[in-house]
């Protein structure tokens, strides 16, 4: 237990500078939204929303708790890299970022009420662009601002779930939303406009609540599973801070508020899935946001509604059996993913998507299991002047049980 | 079991850390179309308070120990006839020692040009010498100002009918009533009391006036250092050979020497001027403001509607106020326009309170857009931020104050510039006061 304790306080302390993107859409509502799910989920095209948690606990649906084994406690960190390469109308930039992702523990307090806390990122913001605005009362009159954006919105959350019957469980997701998003825009000085600093910061003190539902039935062998997740809209409350530094970097003027101008659109889930335990899951996930009800004070164009389709599988191909080869034992897992997100520009919508692989490796005695996943994939567009963004993820996954830890007892 | 543990909690450290890392120090911005974020901050440019001109005559101001002479008259356009009239006391020669037997040859006032000129110069004009018959003194013990008169003599000393080259001729030279010229030579011989000390000679002669003829010609401008104004005597001596000999009686002091410009407005825009107290507006006067040096005419600057500035409710910065002027067209064709003029604070009597200085605590002087060749949008911009900052800043603008514009105080004293400007409400030429903001949310 206390190898646990001294990896969660690594990890809290890694955690503040959370910061994975780089995506100059990132500048639009509460920056890039991160997928839910841990690393067993992100290498199946983050599909989820019918997955049980077993031995891996699973936060797309918040009534999967209820399948935590009874003896287990369930722990679950995750690290996550990017390899980016961002292209703008000829421009190139590459890089990599990486940083820690999540962490959570899943319990059962009782056969028929389960839960789970952890931290986990809910969206992210990373962008550096360059645009041109115009003076207001002058003809032809422009200046360059930089706009630099940094942070991210954490997820603190603490959810339960209720098994009504056998096939049935209904669970909500509590959550603290904390973090802070940062914009400086740098206004670089002409004849007409001198240069400038306004920065804005908005530290966020919020709550934030999802919803779960789920439903099995089992036929010859094989789970057949469906799911809901849902959650109406939110709006974020934050501490809003502004500040001006003039070209000497002396503060000109502050201004703090409370804001309530981060606002985050009913979002409505649905996934199906097949199971057979000791061979293979296949998940079938819909996801639809209806962004077309909230407006953010930087956007020009109408947000759309996003719809995500995304379809993933693991397989053991060889079973289990403590005699095989090491590959033989892995659980190979492949998915892919399409969205249509809510950022359209003119008549562009800026979708995305990726395919993805990975596989689960259990570590000696079975309780525990490192997952590793690869997505690859591609984001936005080049066309009227947008920016193409293709990227590698890299998902490591840890899923620690408390039996693990107790184990050592007998060593 | 115990290292096999050890070792996978290792791994996962080193993993974290390995992952942990990043390379984003050379983010290059990119660029996004212009059309796909709205900015949140706003630079706006008001320019559509409305200024009001008016214009106002100074009581009087002091003129002794003026930067030049100015001696001259024309008929100006826009603001009258203008002439102008030069003061000063003379002194008595360094070399007092004369011979008994020097000849008289001539008596003559030598003026040496400074280069100004204001009018057609090319017109021949008369100046005369006349002799000052009140003392030139102090009005009130400290300055002779520019509405001072002192009488003199109705028969000039002498006087010069020309047509003046200020390029060509450093100097005017004006010849003087011979018989005058001889007793003062005699007196020099007879070392009388009247020409034995400075004060003395005061008494005896109390100065010159140069008076200008009622010809439209021009305002001159001649040096004004003591040394620059002589009466020269020119005498000469027959021994073996021919001696000549010049007696110098220069100014005797720049503090008691003045130009009084006057001018006569009748049947002009501006007839009416009469008091600093009664501004006159520019819709009264044409449409037009006015500043005239030397005769005190200046122009007053009001700002109505300034307070909704303090009323704007988003955040915002104002960072930049400009005040910009156009003179009114082609009203340049008799005198240039002037390059420098300037700014003070004034309050609802008209009262000159304190200039308005740059950020080098200097005299704010405006910029002046002057195109030669196409006399397109020619203007002086005055860049009044502090000012309109210090007003803004209780959140209140007192509309009793405002500015006046005149000329930097030499030119003002002893010049014959002037300026005239355009008041009309059409957005080419009516004075606009541009102020910046910020507006940020």
């Amino acid at each position: 237990m206390k190898y646990l304790l001294f990896v969660i306080l690594i990890f809290i302390s890694i955690f503040s500078n959370a910061q994975t993107t780089v995506s100059p859409y990132s500048i639009f509502g509460p920056g890039e939204l991160q997928n839910k799910g841990f690393s067993r989920s992100n290498a199946m095209g983050g599909t989820g929303i019918a997955l049980k948690s077993g031995n891996s606990l699973n936060n797309i649906n918040p009534a999967s708790y209820t399948a935590i084994d009874s003896l287990k406690l369930i722990f679950e960190f995750g690290v996550k890299g990017k390899f980016y390469d961002l292209n703008s109308s000829g421009k190139s930039n590459t890089g990599y970022t990486g940083n820690f992702n999540y962490m959570a523990l899943g319990f059962r307090y009782t056969p028929w009420l389960a839960g789970s806390l952890g931290v986990v990122p809910f969206s992210s913001v990373g962008y550096s662009i360059y645009k041109q605005n115009y003076v207001e009362g002058m003809t032809e009159e422009i200046y360059a601002s930089e706009y630099v954006g940094s942070g991210g919105i954490s997820q603190a959350y603490f959810g339960n779930a209720i098994k009504i019957n056998k096939h049935l469980s209904l669970g909500v997701n509590t959550s603290y939303m904390f973090g802070s998003l940062t914009q400086e825009e740098n206004i670089t000085g002409t004849e007409v406009v001198p240069s400038f600093q306004i920065v804005r910061q908005d530290f966020l003190k919020s709550f934030y609540f999802e919803y779960g539902f789920q439903y099995s039935l089992s036929r010859d062998k094989r789970d057949y599973l469906l799911g809901i997740t849902y959650s109406n809209k939110q709006n974020l409350k934050s501490n809003h801070i502004i500040h001006i530094y003039d070209a000497g970097y002396s503060l000109v003027q502050t201004e703090k508020y409370d804001a309530e101008y981060l606002k985050v659109p009913a979002r409505l889930g649905v996934g199906i899935g097949i199971q057979n335990s000791g061979r293979f899951t296949l998940l079938f996930d819909y996801n639809f946001q209806k962004w077309s009800e909230v407006e953010y004070p930087n956007q020009i164009d109408e947000f759309k509604n996003s719809h995500r389709f995304s379809f993933g599988g693991e397989f053991r191909p060889w079973g289990y059996r403590a005699i095989n080869k090491g590959y033989k034992n892995w659980v190979y897992r492949f998915g892919v993913n399409y969205e249509t997100s809510y950022l359209s520009f003119g008549s562009k919508v800026i979708n995305s998507k990726s395919i993805s692989f990975g596989a689960g490796i259990p570590t000696p005695g079975r309780i525990s299991n490192i997952n590793w996943g690869v997505e690859t994939g591609s984001n936005g567009t080049l066309s009227n002047q947008l920016i193409k963004e293709k990227f590698v993820l890299l998902h490591l996954g840890f899923s620690l049980n408390e039996i693990a830890f107790l184990r050592r007892k007998f060593d | 079991m115990v290292k096999k543990r050890m070792f996978f909690l290792f791994f996962i450290v080193v993993m974290v850390v390995f992952f942990s890392c990043s390379d984003e120090d050379d983010w290059d911005s990119v660029t996004i179309g212009n059309n796909f974020i709205s900015s949140q901050t706003h630079i706006v440019v008001l320019d559509s308070l409305s200024v009001k001109l008016s214009t106002f005559l100074i009581d009087s101001f002091p003129s002794n120990s003026p930067g030049n002479l100015l001696v001259g008259s024309y008929a100006d356009e826009y603001f009258g006839e203008v002439s102008s009239t030069s003061y000063f006391q003379l002194s008595i020669p360094a070399n007092e020692n004369i011979d008994e037997d020097a000849i008289f040859d001539s008596l003559t006032l030598v003026l040496n040009y400074n280069g100004l000129s204001y009018g057609d110069t090319t017109k021949e004009r008369t100046i005369s010498v006349h002799e000052v018959l009140d003392e030139i003194k102090e009005t009130d013990d400290v300055y002779i100002y520019n509405t001072s008169k002192f009488k003199t003599d109705e028969t000039p000393l002498g006087s010069l009918k020309f047509t003046p080259e200020p390029n060509k001729d450093d100097m005017l030279e004006i010849r003087l009533d011979d018989e005058w010229g001889k007793t003062l030579m005699q007196m020099m011989k007879d070392e009388a009391d009247e020409i034995s000390t400075a004060d003395e000679f005061l008494d005896y002669f109390k100065g010159i006036a140069l008076v200008p003829g009622n010809e439209d010609a021009s305002l001159l401008g001649f040096e004004s250092v003591d040394s620059l104004i002589n009466m020269v005597l020119y005498t000469h001596l027959i021994g073996q050979t021919r001696t000549e000999t010049r007696y110098k009686f220069p100014m005797y002091s720049s503090t008691s020497c003045f130009n009084n410009i006057e001018s006569d407005r009748t049947g002009t825009s501006i007839e009416n001027l009469s008091t600093q107290k009664i501004n006159i507006p520019s819709s009264e006067t044409g449409y037009k403001s006015y500043i005239q040096a030397g005769t005190a005419i200046v122009t007053r600057l009001d700002f109505t509607g300034l307070d909704i500035i303090t009323q704007i409710e988003s955040s915002n910065v104002f960072y930049k106020a400009e005040l910009i002027l156009r003179p009114y067209p082609l009203s340049d064709k008799q005198i240039d326009f002037p390059e420098e003029i300037m700014l003070y604070t004034t309050d609802k009597y008209n009262r000159l309170i304190s200039s308005i200085q740059n950020s080098n605590d200097e005299t704010l002087i405006a910029d002046f857009y002057f195109d030669e060749v196409y006399r397109q949008d020619i203007h002086y911009t005055f860049d009044i931020t502090d000012f309109i900052g210090d007003e803004l800043s209780d959140g209140y603008f007192n509309t009793e104050n405002g500015l006046i514009i005149t000329f930097p105080s030499e030119a003002f004293q002893s010049t014959g510039e002037r300026l005239v400007f355009d008041a009309r409400s059409n957005n080419a030429y009516r004075p606009v006061l541009k102020l910046y903001f910020i507006y940020y949310n």
